[in-house]
């Protein structure tokens, strides 16, 4: 017999969680279209499900400092539109739920469903990635706080247990000078990405501090190569060096020295411009896509190329 | 006579249909989901959730149907409400689109559990209501309407969004249209009638 349970409170709904294996329905967008079965007949859930979208607690979005950092706090209940239209939302987040799906999917679905459907396309996941988001899983035993990365685990596979739901999701905040998301799809609203990107960096006095990138639609698992980030990094410091010839005498550059406009201007471009080339090259390793029926490998990989360059330059 | 046997032979038809489609579908679902128990049957059987309750152009209604079941399906078939249309079942064309707490969604992706105490009004609501009235008669004014499909979802999608934004850009009204196709007019007749309703009938969206 197939029940649904719609918990009176949060902590019903983790007690629920203990006694039976249940479907957790947030927005449904993503259960209802792989359930669907005739009209006018019940989806095929194959087991309990239960209700959660309408659960206050978990209903939030909150800002907090905790040593030193500031990060924010996304309730599992909150849904796309909520988040977008939210003053703490961040930049690159906004760019990621502004092209997803439809005002009408984003009024019930959520980023909890998002990162549950893990799907190799959810366009929030490679910002979620950058943002070094922390799943909150919650049971009636406790809680236990696992980064994106461990939490999706292939298509559809997540680290989660059965007596678990996602209580919340947890982000930096941090303010990027440079922000860029890019989705390829078929339409510019409800469409699943063929490929989608997203990439943050920033710079203090001309030199590049951070860069982060993340390819979705790319591989079974948003693809982030921290290595490669760092890498690109150091690369970029060092060619900075290399072009101001007055580093101060504790070893560190000045900052007024450091500019890629000043100085001996095309062999300096020359320069960053085979270093973007050789950071593209690199990161090409890691972006193994597939064919299937929205769009093919080589197509595929050429564009999450195209946006890599894209966005370095624009760094 | 004639009519009582008809009508005995269209149920017993009705009932075979009803049962190949089912075994159909549970196979489908057993095959793909490697289940022991195929749900099908199952579905349609008493839920913890016994009742749902909610409030639908205005009135209570209580439902006991399956709360996995999509508002679409209780609208049209037990609540005879049938602006609400299945184009693609998916949540692609907005055609099944109604205002849950006056924000539009489709009702396609709706399960009726998702809203117990919540107010759902469809197109047949909204017609009654001088908001609808007027954006209806805004529609007619700018050819907004040529095979008129679509029509109740754009109403519904002008609905939610003047209603959340009083003075939307053009961008901003093409993006509240987004989740809703329409293969006849290009959709630039729809956007003029709502860029009118914002410009002369704001007092209405406040
Ligand atoms: C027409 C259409 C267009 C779409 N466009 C896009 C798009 O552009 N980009 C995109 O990324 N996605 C898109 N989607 C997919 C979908 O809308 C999103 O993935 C959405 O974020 C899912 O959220 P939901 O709350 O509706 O999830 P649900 O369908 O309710 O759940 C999805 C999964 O997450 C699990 N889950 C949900 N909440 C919790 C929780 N609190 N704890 C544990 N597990 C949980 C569920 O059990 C389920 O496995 C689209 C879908 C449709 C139908
Ligand atoms: S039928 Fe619901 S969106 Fe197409
Ligand atoms: S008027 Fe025909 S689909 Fe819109």
């Amino acid at each position: 017999m197939v029940l649904s349970y719609r918990p009176v409170s949060y902590a019903d709904a983790l007690s629920i969680l203990t006694k039976v294996p249940v479907t957790i329905i947030a927005g449904g967008t993503d259960l209802m279209v792989k359930k669907r079965s005739w009209s006018n007949l019940a989806p095929t859930f194959d087991g309990d499900v239960m209700f959660v979208g309408h659960l206050e607690e978990i209903s939030y979005i909150k800002k907090l400092e905790k040593s030193n950092q500031k990060r924010i706090h996304i309730g599992a209940t909150i849904t796309l539109e909520e988040l977008l239209y939210h003053k703490d939302t961040p930049e690159i987040l906004r760019q990621a739920l502004g092209v997803m799906a439809s005002p009408a999917i984003r009024h019930t679905a959520t980023l909890a469903g998002n990162i549950g459907n893990a799907s190799p396309a959810g366009d929030s996941l490679p910002v979620l990635y950058i943002l070094n988001a922390i799943v909150v899983l919650a049971s009636s035993s406790g809680e236990r706080q696992v980064p994106i990365e461990d939490f999706i685990l292939g298509p559809g596979k997540t680290a989660i247990n059965s007596d678990e739901m996602i209580k919340e999701i947890i982000i930096d905040d941090c303010n990027f000078g440079t922000v860029y998301y890019k989705k390829v799809g078929g339409r510019k609203a409800d469409a699943i990405s063929k490929v989608c990107f997203a990439g943050c960096g920033s710079k203090v006095d001309g030199q590049i501090t951070d860069m982060r990138v993340a390819f979705g639609a790319v591989g079974p698992t948003v693809v982030r190569v921290r290595s490669l980030e760092e890498a690109c990094v150091n690369a970029h410091r060092a060619l900075q060096l290399s072009v101001s010839e007055k580093p101060s005498e504790d070893g560190l550059v000045e900052p007024s020295k450091v500019n890629f406009d000043q100085g001996d201007e095309s062999s300096n471009s020359i320069a960053r411009e085979q270093l973007d080339s050789e950071t593209v090259k690199k990161f090409a390793d890691y972006v193994r896509p597939i064919d299937d029926q929205r769009s093919n490998a080589i197509y595929r990989k050429q564009i999450a190329l195209n946006l890599l360059k894209d966005f370095i330059t624009k760094l | 006579m004639l009519s009582g046997a008809n009508s005995a032979a269209n149920s017993e038809i009705y009932n075979k249909i009803k049962s190949e489609i089912s075994s159909k579908v549970s196979n489908e679902v057993s095959n793909e989901m490697n289940s022991e128990l195929s749900s099908k049957a199952n579905n349609t059987v008493k839920n913890s959730m016994s009742k749902v309750t909610f409030v639908l152009n205005g009135q209570a209604v209580e439902s006991s149907e399956n709360p996995t079941k999509r508002l679409l399906d209780i609208l049209r078939e037990d609540h005879g409400l049938v602006g609400a249309k299945e184009g693609c079942g998916e949540g692609e064309c907005g055609g099944c689109a109604v205002l849950l707490d006056y924000k539009i969604v489709n009702s396609c992706l709706t399960p009726l559990g998702s809203v117990q105490d919540k107010q759902v009004i469809t197109i047949e609501g909204l017609s009654l209501s001088t908001e609808g009235q007027t954006i209806k008669k805004a529609f007619e004014d700018y050819g907004s309407v040529q095979c008129g499909i679509c029509t109740p979802g754009m109403m519904i999608a002008t609905a939610s969004l003047l209603h959340h934004n009083q003075k939307p850009t053009e961008a901003e009204i093409r993006e509240g249209l987004s989740g809703n196709l329409c293969r006849c007019t290009g959709y630039n007749m729809i956007v003029k009638a709502i860029q009118y309703l914002a410009d002369e009938k704001g007092e209405l969206w406040c």
